[in-house]
């Protein structure tokens, strides 16, 4: 290996071939520049791009993100980064939602907080003064992608799909008919799932384009928009209608493919036969659709609740857990509220739900039965305005940090 | 023992348990390359001594945790261009924990620097234009926040 070269003499690199040299400085060849780029922050990675094209094309291709994630996410790693997203009001714009989404629990990988600033400016520029795209988050699959949507207009609702930690965003053109009311998700290959009433809307980023299909029900349906998704398992989705229970339905199977399951007959119903949407919870674990309610038990005080659903095929479901509130030893006191709102499951421990009451945000662990309130003491230093923090538990969002982020294949969409 | 050659024709003796923890080595005297002695025309006499000095120290005091940890936070005290040598070398020869240390190591002192003082330190000629280097940065603005 030639290591003595003249000094002064510089190389200039041929394309792939690896890196110039000077006095007495080696040659370093690309599987070398991979092995240091890998160990680098990922943010530092991306700056790397800059430093010159072989860089770049190297950051680039995809067998680099893959080696980078799989370096990272070796089983002894540390647990999956994730956090809650919550929309925030700030307190002088009593008037308009100037929302943005304040990540709940701090972390490094940076996704502090996102704002409509935080978007580049053709996208600030959607909508109206008073609205943008990021005014509330429906959805978020495995990859890190926001489904987002604006307000423009009361039934013309506009969405985007954004990748809050590079701010790549791509706006889904609008459908032909408008939806007054719907319930929105991904699935993989289909991006925005609309039912309106026993019809289903769907976009699919395969061949950029909208499509109707009819659901032929006899029921006329009430679907919830519990978070505005449906629930995904098994690439079927999942939604939750007010008196016949989930409702199940295969996008790639077709219209016959739906099926009702009911609820737990053991749920307390205390009012009426219907569900009331702010206190039950429904998500998939481990590849079992799990429910979960708050309930006041006929004015027995908060009962919490939860089922597994066992047998998919048969819809047995199975009680894992019921406590009343009053059996817990907890430092919470339960003022007037009479409302515990579930979140979400943690994504990765199976036994923590978390809730939101009144102001505060709880976590039940079901084996320690061990109630908390998260210290959710939250002040923005921006432009030097505390904000009031004002929880709205609707617009909670369970969000994974992907380890790399994805960038969104958006050829076929044309606006 | 086995007999290794550098690319500038200093000698040096190891044992073949140790010499193993290099999988080129290992693979060329499992194909019975080895007979005399083996030749290593990418390492030079300086860097297969410090090579070879880590995976002494690796083979004698493999239980020892501490004492790794501390001779290896001493062994990569090098200027960068020995260590720049070091890296070629236990990549040549396959020596993964010596690459993991020593890739840690400059990955570590480089990724708080700027844009341009990578490209000093990897004598690397910058040959985006002026347009396409601004709209990279853009691109990525959150990755220099």
């Amino acid at each position: 290996m030639d290591s003595g070269r003249e000094s002064g003499e510089r190389v200039v690199p041929e394309s792939g071939s690896g890196l110039a040299s000077r006095s007495g400085f080696p040659y370093i060849p690309e599987s070398v520049v991979i092995e240091l780029l890998i160990r680098l922050p990922m943010k530092c990675v991306f700056r790397c791009k800059c430093v010159c094209k072989q860089w770049r094309s190297v950051i680039d291709a995809p067998s680099f993100g893959l080696a980078f994630v799989s370096r990272i996410a070796s089983p002894s790693a540390q647990p999956k980064l994730w956090t809650l997203l919550y929309k925030c009001i700030h307190a002088d714009e009593i008037h308009h939602e100037h929302g943005f989404f304040r990540n709940l629990f701090s972390n490094d990988v940076g996704l502090a907080c996102l704002t409509k600033s935080d978007l580049p400016a053709s996208a600030q520029a959607h909508g109206t003064e008073a609205y943008g795209i990021l005014d509330y988050i429906i959805a978020m699959d495995g990859n890190g992608l926001l489904l987002c949507g604006s307000n423009c207009g009361w039934h013309l609702g506009r969405y985007y799909i954004l990748n809050p930690i590079t701010k790549q965003y791509v706006e889904i053109p609008p459908s032909k008919r408008p939806f007054p009311y719907c319930c929105v998700g991904f699935i993989s290959q289909m991006v925005g799932e609309k039912p309106a009433s026993s019809s289903l809307i769907y976009f699919s980023s395969e061949t950029g384009e909208w499509r109707d299909i009819d659901i032929p029900l006899q029921q006329v349906l009430q679907l919830l928009p519990l978070r505005k998704m449906p629930v995904v398992l098994k690439e079927i989705l999942h939604f939750m209608d007010r008196e016949l229970g989930i409702l199940a339905y295969d996008p790639y199977k077709g219209p016959h493919s739906c099926r009702i399951i009911e609820l737990p007959g053991d749920i307390d119903r205390e009012w009426s036969k219907r569900v009331d949407e702010k206190t039950i919870l429904f998500d998939v674990h481990r590849g079992h659709l799990r429910f979960f309610a708050a309930s006041n038990a006929y004015n027995d005080g908060l009962r919490i609740s939860m089922w597994t659903l066992s047998d998919y095929d048969e819809g047995h479901w199975l009680l894992e857990h019921r406590i009343s509130l009053s059996e817990l030893a907890c430092d919470i006191s339960f003022p007037d509220s009479p409302y515990l709102v579930p979140i979400t499951f943690h994504p990765f421990d199976s036994d923590t739900v978390y809730l939101g009451y009144g102001r505060s945000i709880l976590s039940y662990d079901f084996l320690s039965q061990q109630l908390r309130e998260l210290d959710n003491n939250v002040t923005l230093q921006t432009d030097n305005v505390t904000l009031k923090k004002d929880i709205h538990w609707y617009l909670v969002y369970r969000f994974a940090l992907p380890l790399w982020p994805v960038s969104i294949q958006a050829s076929t969409i044309k606006v | 023992m086995i007999v290794l050659n550098s690319s500038d024709g200093a000698t040096f003796e190891v044992e073949e348990s140790v010499a193993v923890q290099s999988q080129t080595i290992k693979h060329m005297i499992e194909d019975n390359c080895a007979d005399t002695s083996i030749p290593l025309p990418n390492v030079n006499g300086v860097t297969l001594a410090r090579v070879l000095e880590y995976i002494k120290k690796h083979a004698e005091a493999k239980d020892d945790e501490e004492g790794l940890k501390s001779f290896d936070a001493e062994f990569v005290k090098v200027d960068q261009a020995s260590l720049f040598e070091i890296i070629l070398a236990a990549n040549y020869l396959d020596i993964k924990g010596l690459l993991d240390l020593t890739c840690q190591t400059v990955a570590d002192q480089i990724k708080d620097l700027t844009v341009e003082e990578v490209r000093a330190i990897f004598n690397i000629m910058n040959d985006f234009t002026p347009e396409e280097e601004a709209k990279l940065r853009n691109d990525h603005a959150w990755a220099f926040e």
